[in-house]
């Protein structure tokens, strides 16, 4: 009996401790605040860049100024210390860095060129361009100008320039690239994320829209409309299906498009769509798995449930995303005409020679050039 | 009569065993497993025409916090693709003012007055469905405090044409105001962090909520439209989409700052509806669920867990008295007895109203770790919860055969300004609410920044 007591007693004090600290909370609250969500949050794209030039106009008013204790680069106009300890290099311009490593961050008030191989262990910011040469380590670059890396670059962030970027061959960006110009990206190319109103990979040729401008400029979305003689009523005839409403057939199962198939609704297939050349969606598609054949014509989104491969020469209106990997074969045009778009993969995006897209790619994994 | 008891008692740890294999299997698949496809990269790039729908009911004050809420908000306010439609509900007090002098100055805003017909929101919803000229209708209750990027991570899943509906996580931000407050916080982080978003990665049927999410128009026709007759209008819904072959997105990355009831009076009046709309949904739609073509094996079953989940109530109630009613019968009964109770404490872990196991777990991923320690006291809310369920289903079923139908109860507002619950919110000097709540809202939701 005493021991039938004394495991009572022992199971209430263990039960009482867990309430002990639930009663305490409750009555002396330290956790009390709702979860935090930031209701004045607007994304923006290049919000590195932007985020990065505020704070270093920031520290370049509150940093304190360093006395020119030893000789310095040439370049090197002043150097200036924030309260952490966190130096700051205020370059002139012209050309910097050699085979050493560099701890300071870098500000640079005209053009900027980086030597072949130098190591930046902290962000640099020029008000001008930045140009790198072959093999640099950067850890993030901002420019108010045009950004060039040379090849073999490795970025452990992120690149932004207000202008061009281009990135060359075997050049690999840790996270976003962005530019509120355009990216160019050579083969071999590799970054988690992209973001610029034209995206185009080596060889590309630009539609001629606008010789004037001397601009490359996508196709306007007319071009993408279907007309209304190509509509083909008969693709899905013998092939298990159902209407998700007005607009929008089911297919249960895997659909095979034959060569210039015109869909004029929203399609969705459970299993795996694959569609011959010049064959034309004009609504939004989605199924398990997408192979579409060349010189295809999509007008509205596109949803892949593992991969998705977009033949040669298609056109994509909106924007494309995918579970698995997406594959944009050579002359690939996604958005265009003043409409931005998305390529978006759980996994990997590959991109071929000549591919545009008017956006983002965003990538599970990397976006490739091939 | 002993083996009746036997069997309840039986029954009951079985219902429970799988309740609680369900919910571990959430936690663990939240925790450890990849998501599902993430369509929150496609957010200010995929905009469709949007209507806000806001029924109101008597919501002077906070009728304008989310209105100005949404008029800030950074979707294209083009003439053709935004639209805010607050519905005037049989309201008594200055809520149709206030809706007439945004509509005056705001051309977004174009208010649905209703003082004739059925009373509820989903008679509501129906009736600015017909009025509506956006092809994504968004949904917010008028306690809602919609963040300014919020319509955005909504509207762009819709760009996947097998989604007919969207749900967004919900938040509570009188959190600090009540011991129930914080343990609906608790219960909500549960439920939105780890239960929708693995249910949505399980390719379950992630459950839209009535209120921060949308529902594509024409999905909505095809499913057959808004159930006036429904307390559950949003179970409801969920249940026809998903048979009709429409997924559910769960968007977490939505979230969306709401009012949870202060008062255990409130609260009781919450869950009672709760209960009798989705048991109601239970009758309607089981059959169907279970016909459907369009669902797998493994979402009909969670599906049926899903409908029946208020039934578990008066089932653990039942067993738990059978149990009491066989010790002192003298049976011996240990093994069931020792089982049930061991269930039971397993259900109470990671069951669905005190999902102890999911709760922590959200915990960890919001990174609110202090809060945890109120985990034991909800036990309470648990004990409550059962109660209540299983009187609104006695409530329900004695109604069913009598022919009563149940009135639909609108949940008081407790904003007043410093969001403490001390008693409903009046109006501000101007006559209605003047902003207060909004600016304290935001306030609060203050995040540190990164650089």
């Amino acid at each position: 009996m005493l021991g039938y007591f004394a495991l009572l007693i022992l199971f209430l004090l263990f039960f009482s401790f867990s309430f002990y600290f639930g009663m305490r909370e409750w009555l002396r609250p330290q956790d009390a605040a709702p979860v935090p969500v930031d209701v004045e949050y607007v994304r923006a794209e290049n919000y590195f860049g932007v985020s990065f030039r505020r704070n270093m106009r920031e520290w370049l008013k509150t940093a304190r100024a360093l006395p020119p204790e030893e000789p310095r680069d040439g370049s090197v106009r002043a150097v200036l210390e924030r309260p952490n300890g966190e130096r700051i290099l205020c370059l002139a311009g012209g050309c910097f860095g050699g085979r050493g490593e560099r701890e300071e961050l870098i500000y640079s008030e005209r053009d900027l060129c980086l030597a072949e191989g130098a190591v930046f262990h902290k962000e640099i910011y020029s008000l001008g361009k930045v140009e790198t040469g072959a093999g640099a380590q950067l850890q993030a670059v901002a420019a108010d100008g045009e950004i060039s890396l040379g090849v073999d670059n490795a970025v452990s962030r992120w690149v932004d320039a207000r202008h061009k970027i281009l990135l060359r061959r075997g050049t690999v960006v840790r996270s976003r690239v962005s530019s509120m110009e355009s990216i160019e990206l050579e083969r071999q190319v590799s970054a988690q994320s992209l973001f610029a109103p034209l995206i185009f990979t080596a060889d590309y040729r630009p539609v001629p829209s606008s010789p004037a401008s001397g601009k490359p400029e996508e196709r306007p979305p007319a071009e993408l409309s279907v007309q209304a003689g190509e509509v083909s009523p008969a693709y899905l005839n013998g092939i298990p299906c159902s209407r998700l409403a007005e607009e929008t057939w089911l297919v249960r199962g895997n659909l095979e498009l034959p060569a210039g198939t015109c869909v004029d609704t929203n399609l969705v297939v459970k299993g795996t769509l694959c569609s011959g050349p010049h064959c034309c969606f004009s609504a939004d598609v989605k199924a398990g798995g997408i192979e579409l054949g060349p010189s295809n014509r999509i007008v509205g989104n596109l949803v892949s449930g593992s991969v998705l491969e977009i033949g040669q020469d298609s056109l994509v209106g909106e924007s494309i995303i995918a579970e698995g990997d997406i594959l944009l074969r050579a002359g690939v045009r996604v958005g265009g005409g003043g409409r931005q778009a998305v390529v978006s993969a759980g996994r990997d995006v590959r991109m071929e020679a000549n591919v545009a897209v008017c956006g983002k790619i965003a990538a599970g994994g990397m976006v490739i050039t091939i | 009569m002993l083996l009746a008891l036997e069997l309840t008692a039986l029954a009951s740890l079985l219902v429970m065993a799988v309740y609680t294999l369900r919910h571990l299997l959430f936690a663990l698949n939240r925790l450890f497993c990849p998501h599902r496809m993430n369509y929150t990269d496609l957010a200010g790039f995929h905009l469709p025409s949007i209507s806000i729908l806001l029924p109101m009911h008597n919501e002077e004050a906070v009728a304008q916090d989310v209105l100005e809420a949404l008029l800030e908000s950074d979707y294209p306010h083009d003439p053709g693709r935004f639209e805010i439609i607050p519905i005037n509900d049989h309201s008594t007090d200055r809520t149709g003012e206030i809706l007439d002098e945004y509509a005056e100055r705001c051309p977004d805003v174009k208010p649905l007055h209703r003082q004739g017909g059925k009373r509820g929101k989903a008679a509501a919803l129906k009736a600015a469905t017909s009025i509506a000229r956006g092809e994504i209708l968004i949904l917010f209750d008028a306690d809602y405090v919609p963040g300014k990027s919020l319509l955005k991570f909504l509207a762009a899943p819709f760009a996947d044409p097998e989604v007919g509906a969207v749900m967004g996580r919900v938040v509570p931000h009188n959190v600090g105001s009540s011991l129930l407050t914080r343990l609906l916080d608790l219960e909500r982080a549960g439920g939105y962090q780890i239960s929708q978003q693995a249910r949505y990665d399980l390719g379950l049927i992630a459950q839209y909520g009535g209120t921060t999410g949308g529902v594509r128009r024409t999905a909505l026709q095809a499913a057959g439209g808004w159930n006036a007759l429904s307390l559950a209008e949003d179970t409801d819904l969920t249940l026809r989409l998903a048979i009709h072959g429409w997924k559910i997105a769960y968007v977490n990355r939505a979230e969306c700052y709401e009012e949870v009831p202060a008062t255990w009076e409130v609260r009781r009046k919450q869950i009672e509806r709760w209960a009798i709309g989705h048991t109601d949904c239970l009758h309607r739609h089981l059959g169907p669920l279970l016909r459907s073509p369009h669902l797998s094996g493994k979402a009909k079953l969670d599906g049926v867990l899903l409908l029946c989940v208020y039934l578990t109530a008066p089932l653990i109630v039942a067993g738990s008295m059978a149990c009491m009613a066989l010790f002192v019968a003298g049976r011996s009964f240990l093994p069931a007895l020792t089982a049930f109770f061991l269930a039971s404490t397993c259900y109470n872990a990671v069951g669905n109203f005190a999902s102890f196991f999911e709760i922590g777990s959200s915990v960890i991923l919001d990174g609110a770790h202090r809060r945890v320690r109120l985990l034991p006291l909800n036990i309470g809310n648990f004990v409550f919860s059962t109660a209540t369920v299983s009187m609104a289903l006695a409530k329900y079923y004695s109604g069913r055969i009598l022919g009563r139908s149940l009135p639909w109860n609108k949940t008081l507002r407790y904003r007043n300004g410093n969001g403490n619950g001390n008693g409903n919110s009046g109006p501000g000097p101007n006559g209605h609410g003047n902003g207060r709540g909004l600016n304290i809202i935001r306030a609060k939701s203050v995040v540190p920044k990164s650089t």
